[in-house]
Protein backbone atom coordinates (compact mmCIF):
# COMPACT_ATOMS: atom_id res chain seq x y z
CA UNK A 1 0.00 0.00 0.00
CA UNK A 2 0.93 3.18 -1.04
CA UNK A 3 0.51 6.63 1.62
CA UNK A 4 1.28 9.94 0.57
CA UNK A 5 1.88 12.29 4.06
CA UNK A 6 1.33 15.75 3.53
CA UNK A 7 -0.26 18.49 5.43
CA UNK A 8 -2.09 20.45 2.32
CA UNK A 9 -3.82 18.99 -0.50
CA UNK A 10 -4.34 21.50 -3.27
CA UNK A 11 -6.06 21.42 -6.70
CA UNK A 12 -3.45 21.98 -9.36
CA UNK A 13 -5.51 23.72 -12.07
CA UNK A 14 -7.97 24.82 -9.90
CA UNK A 15 -6.93 25.30 -6.01
CA UNK A 16 -10.73 24.31 -4.81
CA UNK A 17 -11.24 21.21 -6.76
CA UNK A 18 -10.10 18.00 -6.51
CA UNK A 19 -11.33 14.69 -7.83
CA UNK A 20 -11.48 11.57 -6.03
CA UNK A 21 -12.47 8.27 -7.73
CA UNK A 22 -15.81 6.46 -6.43
CA UNK A 23 -15.58 3.32 -3.92
CA UNK A 24 -16.74 1.05 -7.25
CA UNK A 25 -14.46 2.96 -9.30
CA UNK A 26 -17.24 3.57 -11.79
CA UNK A 27 -17.12 7.74 -11.22
CA UNK A 28 -15.29 10.33 -10.26
CA UNK A 29 -16.68 13.04 -7.56
CA UNK A 30 -15.01 16.47 -6.50
CA UNK A 31 -13.58 15.89 -2.29
CA UNK A 32 -13.73 19.38 -1.38
CA UNK A 33 -17.56 18.93 -2.55
CA UNK A 34 -18.21 16.02 -0.26
CA UNK A 35 -16.61 16.80 2.69
CA UNK A 36 -19.06 18.30 5.31
CA UNK A 37 -17.92 21.99 5.86
CA UNK A 38 -19.14 22.15 9.53
CA UNK A 39 -20.65 20.38 12.27
CA UNK A 40 -21.85 20.90 15.71
CA UNK A 41 -23.40 18.88 18.99
CA UNK A 42 -25.45 21.82 20.60
CA UNK A 43 -26.51 21.72 24.33
CA UNK A 44 -29.37 24.13 24.58
CA UNK A 45 -30.09 23.31 27.99
CA UNK A 46 -26.87 24.45 29.58
CA UNK A 47 -26.04 26.76 26.82
CA UNK A 48 -22.90 24.27 25.55
CA UNK A 49 -21.44 24.05 22.26
CA UNK A 50 -20.21 20.22 23.01
CA UNK A 51 -18.10 19.52 20.54
CA UNK A 52 -17.99 21.22 16.42
CA UNK A 53 -15.88 22.05 13.80
CA UNK A 54 -16.26 25.79 11.61
CA UNK A 55 -18.11 26.98 14.51
CA UNK A 56 -17.03 30.47 15.83
CA UNK A 57 -20.14 31.12 18.56
CA UNK A 58 -23.76 30.44 19.07
CA UNK A 59 -26.10 32.63 19.80
CA UNK A 60 -29.52 31.18 22.27
CA UNK A 61 -32.20 33.35 20.83
CA UNK A 62 -35.17 31.86 23.25
CA UNK A 63 -36.99 29.01 24.06
CA UNK A 64 -35.91 25.84 21.20
CA UNK A 65 -34.10 28.59 19.28
CA UNK A 66 -31.21 28.92 18.11
CA UNK A 67 -27.92 30.04 16.04
CA UNK A 68 -24.85 28.19 14.49
CA UNK A 69 -22.25 31.02 13.24
CA UNK A 70 -19.85 30.21 11.21
CA UNK A 71 -16.06 30.50 11.42
CA UNK A 72 -15.23 29.88 8.10
CA UNK A 73 -17.89 31.41 6.19
CA UNK A 74 -19.91 29.51 3.11
CA UNK A 75 -19.70 30.38 -0.83
CA UNK A 76 -23.54 31.03 -0.57
CA UNK A 77 -26.85 30.41 1.50
CA UNK A 78 -27.46 27.35 -0.58
CA UNK A 79 -25.72 24.91 2.01
CA UNK A 80 -27.25 21.87 2.78
CA UNK A 81 -27.97 20.70 6.39
CA UNK A 82 -28.73 17.24 7.92
CA UNK A 83 -29.65 17.01 11.80
CA UNK A 84 -30.32 14.39 14.36
CA UNK A 85 -32.61 14.94 17.54
CA UNK A 86 -33.06 13.70 20.59
CA UNK A 87 -36.36 11.51 21.81
CA UNK A 88 -39.24 13.23 20.52
CA UNK A 89 -37.86 16.21 19.41
CA UNK A 90 -37.63 17.91 15.57
CA UNK A 91 -34.90 20.17 14.44
CA UNK A 92 -35.90 22.74 11.58
CA UNK A 93 -34.31 25.69 10.14
CA UNK A 94 -35.57 29.46 10.45
CA UNK A 95 -37.76 31.06 7.31
CA UNK A 96 -37.75 34.25 8.93
CA UNK A 97 -33.60 34.61 9.38
CA UNK A 98 -32.60 32.24 6.45
CA UNK A 99 -29.58 30.47 6.24
CA UNK A 100 -26.95 32.45 5.20
CA UNK A 101 -23.33 32.53 4.36
CA UNK A 102 -22.08 33.20 8.35
CA UNK A 103 -24.64 31.46 9.74
CA UNK A 104 -27.33 29.10 10.00
CA UNK A 105 -30.71 29.47 12.57
CA UNK A 106 -32.60 26.38 13.96
CA UNK A 107 -35.81 25.28 15.98
CA UNK A 108 -36.17 22.76 18.05
CA UNK A 109 -39.81 21.81 18.59
CA UNK A 110 -41.80 18.83 20.69
CA UNK A 111 -43.08 16.29 17.46
CA UNK A 112 -46.46 15.96 16.47
CA UNK A 113 -46.53 20.41 17.81
CA UNK A 114 -45.19 23.35 17.12
CA UNK A 115 -44.03 23.62 20.87
CA UNK A 116 -40.47 25.38 20.77
CA UNK A 117 -38.07 23.71 23.34
CA UNK A 118 -34.49 23.26 24.89
CA UNK A 119 -32.75 20.25 24.27
CA UNK A 120 -29.03 18.99 25.20
CA UNK A 121 -28.06 17.27 21.82
CA UNK A 122 -28.56 18.83 19.08
CA UNK A 123 -26.30 17.31 16.02
CA UNK A 124 -25.94 19.15 12.84
CA UNK A 125 -24.15 18.61 9.76
CA UNK A 126 -23.58 21.45 7.41
CA UNK A 127 -22.57 20.31 3.80
CA UNK A 128 -21.67 23.00 0.94
CA UNK A 129 -18.92 25.41 -0.31
CA UNK A 130 -17.21 27.42 1.60
CA UNK A 131 -16.23 30.86 0.28
CA UNK B 1 4.70 22.78 5.74
CA UNK B 2 4.24 20.32 2.95
CA UNK B 3 1.75 21.19 -0.28
CA UNK B 4 0.52 18.32 -2.73
CA UNK B 5 -0.91 19.95 -5.95
CA UNK B 6 -3.02 17.94 -7.78
CA UNK B 7 -6.27 17.76 -10.01
CA UNK B 8 -6.92 13.78 -9.11
CA UNK B 9 -6.36 11.60 -5.97
CA UNK B 10 -6.93 7.52 -6.81
CA UNK B 11 -5.09 4.55 -4.86
CA UNK B 12 -1.79 3.35 -6.24
CA UNK B 13 -3.57 0.69 -9.19
CA UNK B 14 -4.68 4.01 -10.80
CA UNK B 15 -9.00 3.18 -10.67
CA UNK B 16 -9.75 2.55 -7.15
CA UNK B 17 -10.30 5.03 -4.50
CA UNK B 18 -8.09 6.15 -1.79
CA UNK B 19 -8.26 5.85 1.97
CA UNK B 20 -9.54 9.05 3.94
CA UNK B 21 -8.31 8.03 7.08
CA UNK B 22 -10.62 8.34 9.80
CA UNK B 23 -13.19 10.35 7.99
CA UNK B 24 -15.04 10.15 5.19
CA UNK B 25 -17.20 12.53 2.35
CA UNK B 26 -20.95 12.83 1.83
CA UNK B 27 -21.70 11.41 -1.59
CA UNK B 28 -24.18 13.96 -2.43
CA UNK B 29 -26.30 17.20 -0.61
CA UNK B 30 -29.07 18.81 -1.49
CA UNK B 31 -30.71 22.42 -0.21
CA UNK B 32 -34.19 22.08 -2.06
CA UNK B 33 -37.38 24.71 -2.55
CA UNK B 34 -40.25 21.97 -3.08
CA UNK B 35 -42.74 25.33 -2.83
CA UNK B 36 -41.46 26.88 -5.77
CA UNK B 37 -39.26 23.28 -7.29
CA UNK B 38 -35.82 25.24 -6.94
CA UNK B 39 -33.03 23.10 -6.47
CA UNK B 40 -31.09 26.17 -4.55
CA UNK B 41 -27.78 24.14 -4.07
CA UNK B 42 -26.43 20.35 -4.74
CA UNK B 43 -23.70 17.59 -5.11
CA UNK B 44 -24.44 14.70 -7.09
CA UNK B 45 -28.12 15.55 -7.85
CA UNK B 46 -28.90 15.34 -11.58
CA UNK B 47 -32.78 16.32 -10.87
CA UNK B 48 -35.41 16.61 -8.20
CA UNK B 49 -38.72 15.28 -9.35
CA UNK B 50 -41.76 17.05 -7.35
CA UNK B 51 -44.26 14.20 -7.23
CA UNK B 52 -47.13 15.73 -5.12
CA UNK B 53 -47.57 17.70 -2.19
CA UNK B 54 -44.89 17.25 0.34
CA UNK B 55 -43.65 14.32 -1.71
CA UNK B 56 -40.33 14.63 -3.81
CA UNK B 57 -37.55 12.21 -5.31
CA UNK B 58 -34.00 13.67 -5.50
CA UNK B 59 -31.92 11.53 -8.42
CA UNK B 60 -28.00 10.52 -8.29
CA UNK B 61 -25.56 11.82 -10.99
CA UNK B 62 -23.32 8.95 -9.76
CA UNK B 63 -25.26 5.98 -8.31
CA UNK B 64 -24.77 4.78 -5.08
CA UNK B 65 -23.29 0.86 -4.93
CA UNK B 66 -26.34 -0.51 -3.12
CA UNK B 67 -29.36 1.00 -1.49
CA UNK B 68 -28.04 1.00 2.08
CA UNK B 69 -26.49 4.43 1.90
CA UNK B 70 -27.69 7.33 4.81
CA UNK B 71 -30.03 10.04 3.69
CA UNK B 72 -30.16 12.76 6.88
CA UNK B 73 -32.82 15.49 6.51
CA UNK B 74 -34.25 18.34 8.02
CA UNK B 75 -36.94 21.21 7.10
CA UNK B 76 -38.48 24.03 7.90
CA UNK B 77 -39.90 24.92 11.64
CA UNK B 78 -43.06 23.10 12.14
CA UNK B 79 -42.29 20.61 9.23
CA UNK B 80 -40.70 17.49 9.40
CA UNK B 81 -38.34 15.54 6.90
CA UNK B 82 -38.76 12.17 6.48
CA UNK B 83 -38.28 9.14 3.72
CA UNK B 84 -41.58 7.98 2.24
CA UNK B 85 -41.99 4.95 4.22
CA UNK B 86 -45.26 4.29 1.80
CA UNK B 87 -43.25 3.20 -1.07
CA UNK B 88 -39.67 3.48 0.99
CA UNK B 89 -38.58 3.84 -2.54
CA UNK B 90 -34.31 4.37 -2.01
CA UNK B 91 -32.33 3.19 -4.67
CA UNK B 92 -29.33 3.41 -5.86
CA UNK B 93 -30.45 6.05 -8.26
CA UNK B 94 -33.10 8.28 -6.18
CA UNK B 95 -34.87 8.75 -3.10
CA UNK B 96 -38.28 9.25 -2.20
CA UNK B 97 -38.83 12.08 0.42
CA UNK B 98 -41.52 13.68 2.27
CA UNK B 99 -42.20 16.50 4.19
CA UNK B 100 -44.92 16.31 7.25
CA UNK B 101 -46.66 19.31 9.05
CA UNK B 102 -46.66 19.07 12.97
CA UNK B 103 -49.05 16.53 12.37
CA UNK B 104 -49.21 13.72 9.80
CA UNK B 105 -50.44 15.94 6.75
CA UNK B 106 -48.22 16.35 3.56
CA UNK B 107 -46.73 19.64 3.30
CA UNK B 108 -44.42 21.90 0.20
CA UNK B 109 -41.89 23.77 2.17
CA UNK B 110 -39.20 26.60 1.13
CA UNK B 111 -35.88 24.44 2.86
CA UNK B 112 -35.30 20.93 2.67
CA UNK B 113 -31.50 20.20 3.23
CA UNK B 114 -30.31 16.48 3.00
CA UNK B 115 -27.42 14.93 3.07
CA UNK B 116 -26.22 11.54 1.61
CA UNK B 117 -23.44 9.14 2.98
CA UNK B 118 -22.33 5.80 1.58
CA UNK B 119 -20.26 3.87 -1.38
CA UNK B 120 -20.67 5.21 -4.66
CA UNK B 121 -20.76 2.33 -7.44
Amino acid sequence: MSEIKVDNLTGKTSAGDITVTSEGGAATQSLQQGLAKAWALFDQVSVALDSSLNIASTVDDAAGQWRLNFTNAMSDGSYSWGTGEQDYRVLGVSTGLVPTTTQIKFYTRVVNTSTLTDVDYNNVSINGGLA
Amino acid sequence: MSDLRVNTISASDGTSPVTLTKQSAAKGWLNYDQTNNTNRGSANISSVTDTSQGLYTPSFVNNFSDAYYTTVGSSNVNRRFQLNSTSYDQTTGDVDCRTTDTGTGVQDVVYNGINFHGDLA
